[in-house]
């Protein structure tokens, strides 16, 4: 087991999902009860797509869930995804991947992607210090501000993209709040990575792959991760806390 | 988003410009995620009375709102603290550190036994820095 393997106690992960896209396959739309038959008895719940701004709904997952919440399995017309809502360590994420990839693969012909996409929100509460946010408590994270602007920010809204050998990771850092009581709000640091790989001519991506896509996409993503959060916010993840 | 902003917004949409943001890996649509309404947050420096205490290891509060109120608990340190904001409960917190800080230093070993002695040894090893 190296790092990345490592499920940390007291983890911020609130949502992580790995999903495929691929051409427009209208078997998935039309016979996904071919599918949901064989995952039925571990994601016994049926949600269907609620209508919502511009995208069609047959563009909108089918979620299938288990009864405890924990895990969704996504199906649509163009994509199909696993989300895991507690997050049990790659080691058992991946084994329930692959389980329920294999058996749409034996459901449906799909063969050449379009993106392999995984996503890692995580969720950190903080208590503001003097009215700011104790960024550098938490994360590793500098900004080349002019000597006017204070690098103690009160709030925080920042998003960017970058490329990682041939693929890339949109990372979110955002000041969300939730209202608690009349007044009173409890306030967090929400840090969103969203790592994609499309398909290109030179390098096309094949469901068959899937198994080798998925160790990459989680490996770049945790490895961000690590290089984010301060070796302090990390003592805490582990448990080494009073 | 201030009416301000949105209305900024809407007015460059209009003039075609639009975000620039590549497709999405997709998020469990239209939930909420799941939150828990107790949170833990990792605290090392303390401040009461003037004074600051560091702890090398993170100490945990665990914050809860119940009515009308702020609870901050730490079960290793016995303590429990209140209050009506997430500041002052905080604030509470920080004044039991500091306050059993100067207490459990000032004990000599022979003075106490049991539970006092571990507590001991826990604010030994924090340290006080004014």
């Amino acid at each position: 087991m190296d790092q990345s393997d490592v499920v940390y106690p007291n983890q911020p992960l609130v949502d992580v999902v790995f999903e495929i896209r691929f051409p427009g396959e209208v078997r998935v739309e039309c016979e996904r009860h071919l599918f949901w038959e064989k995952i039925r008895d571990d994601y016994k719940k049926v949600l269907v797509p609620q209508k919502s701004g511009d995208t069609p709904l047959a563009l909108m997952p089918y979620k299938f869930r288990r009864e405890d919440d924990s895990m969704t399995v996504m199906v649509c017309l163009n994509s199909f995804a696993l989300s895991a809502a507690r997050y049990p360590g790659y080691q058992e994420f991946s084994k329930e991947i692959l389980r329920v990839y294999d058996l749409f693969g034996q459901t449906f012909d799909v063969d050449e992607l379009t993106r392999v996409g995984w996503r890692y929100i995580n969720v950190i509460p903080f208590i503001r210090e003097d009215g700011i946010i104790p960024l550098s408590r938490f994360l590793n994270l500098g900004f080349k501000v002019p000597k006017s602007v204070p690098e103690e920010f009160k709030n925080l809204n920042l998003l960017f993209e970058s490329e990682h050998e041939g693929s890339s990771v949109i990372t979110q850092l955002q000041t969300i709040q939730r209202h608690v009581a009349l007044g009173e709000q409890e306030e967090a640091l929400l840090l969103d990575f969203d790592y994609g790989r499309v398909s290109t001519d030179d390098d096309i991506l094949r469901f068959k792959n899937v198994p080798e896509y998925l160790k990459e996409a989680h490996d770049k993503t945790r490895q961000l991760f690590e290089d984010f959060i301060t070796d302090e916010y990390r003592q805490y993840l582990n448990g080494d806390v009073i | 988003m201030s009416v301000a902003r949105e209305y900024i917004y809407e007015e460059l949409h209009d003039y075609g410009w639009s975000y620039k943001k590549k497709s999405d890996t997709h998020q469990r649509y239209e939930e909420q995620h799941d939150v828990p309404h107790v949170k833990k947050y990792p605290m090392k420096e303390f401040f009461s009375d003037g004074k600051v205490i560091v702890s090398k290891r993170p100490v945990v509060l665990t914050v809860a709102f119940e009515d009308e109120q702020y609870y901050a608990t730490n079960d290793n340190l016995n303590i429990f603290a209140v209050g009506d904001s997430i500041s002052s409960v905080v604030e509470d917190f920080s004044h039991h550190i500091v306050h059993f800080y100067e207490y459990y230093t000032n004990k000599g070993e022979d003075e106490i036994v049991g539970n006092a002695l571990r507590l001991k040894e826990i604010y030994d090893s924090f340290q006080k820095l004014i």
